[in-house]
């Protein structure tokens, strides 16, 4: 492989990462290449110091995703791109056994993160839910004059109660999913440290 | 700034909720069961099932002149009889 051929399947790799990132690493690869020929090393020589172009992309985009979760962890696509970074580990070189622990690992933050989610919407749909229900009874109470003249108020003050526990919850669930999203950030960063960190592909 | 606002809305709504329901049922000297009872016998209710062809995203309003009054919210059927 010559150094044009692993700079393109390096550039390709990284094709899902902003233009800026993207130059920035290929930049560096094409700075080390200079340096090593520099040296009296030829291309062949420094492609076989080197991780794969996979591997070192797969970093480069752990470092990346684990870099904008840290800007902004209640931004889901940050999360997604974390736990993308912890499968990621999968593709280098890794131990059968550690690949074991790093796909349960991976799936028991996924799993976590998507039994929240749906656990909140559901909570949040069943509280407007029951607003909608009680309010329709309400209203229904007093086109149709059943039940005594106090009831009305009685529903609507449910209505009120079911409808502002909606929004209570929808904003306790919001602030518990960023958090949530915290934590996923730095126990995926944990996880690639402990199981990818420290490879000749890396910036020396 | 957003979140505050959402949880004092929320906080609001439950309260006055909560004082309006509590304080007609002291004046009234009604009951929690007469309430349940009210909604039981209430002509709203709600079946949740799938719908003729399977999932709907639709949200309509139904009403023959024999039959009960519904609003369809996808396949969240609500029937109101008369």
């Amino acid at each position: 492989m010559t150094q044009t051929e692993f700079m393109t399947q390096l550039a390709n790799r990284l094709i899902d990462i902003p233009l800026e990132e993207r130059r920035a690493a290929l930049d560096f690869y094409n700075n080390y290449f200079q340096d090593a020929r520099d040296e009296g090393r030829s291309d062949a020589e420094v492609i076989a110091s080197l991780e794969s172009p996979a591997q070192i992309a797969a970093r480069i985009r752990a470092e990346f995703a684990f870099a904008q979760a840290r800007r902004d962890p209640a931004n889901p696509k940050n999360t997604g791109r974390v736990l993308a970074a912890v499968f990621g580990i999968l593709s280098l070189p890794i131990t059968v056994p550690a690949a074991i622990v790093v796909l349960a690992l991976g799936i028991a933050l996924t799993a976590v993160l998507l039994a929240f989610v749906l656990t909140a919407v559901g909570i949040v749909l069943a509280c407007v839910g029951t607003a909608f229900l009680v309010g329709l009874n309400a209203a229904v109470l007093l086109v149709t004059g059943a039940g005594t003249g106090a009831m009305f108020p009685i529903l609507l003050g449910m209505a009120l109660m079911a409808l502002g526990l909606t929004v209570l919850f929808a904003t306790v669930f919001w602030l518990l999913l960023k958090l949530l999203a915290r934590v996923i950030a730095w126990a995926g960063r944990g996880i690639y440290r402990l199981f990818a960190g420290n490879r000749k592909g890396e910036a020396k | 700034m957003a979140i505050k606002i959402m949880a004092g809305v929320g906080a609001a709504l439950f309260l006055v909720g909560i004082l309006l329901t509590c304080a007609t049922m002291f004046f009234a000297d009604i009951t929690w069961r007469e309430v349940a009872d009210v909604l039981e016998e209430s002509p709203v209710h709600m079946d949740i099932h799938t719908r003729e062809g399977g999932f709907h995203g639709s949200i309509g309003l139904f009403r023959s002149d024999d039959g009960p009054f519904k609003i369809c919210l996808g396949n969240i059927e609500i029937t109101i009889d008369r």
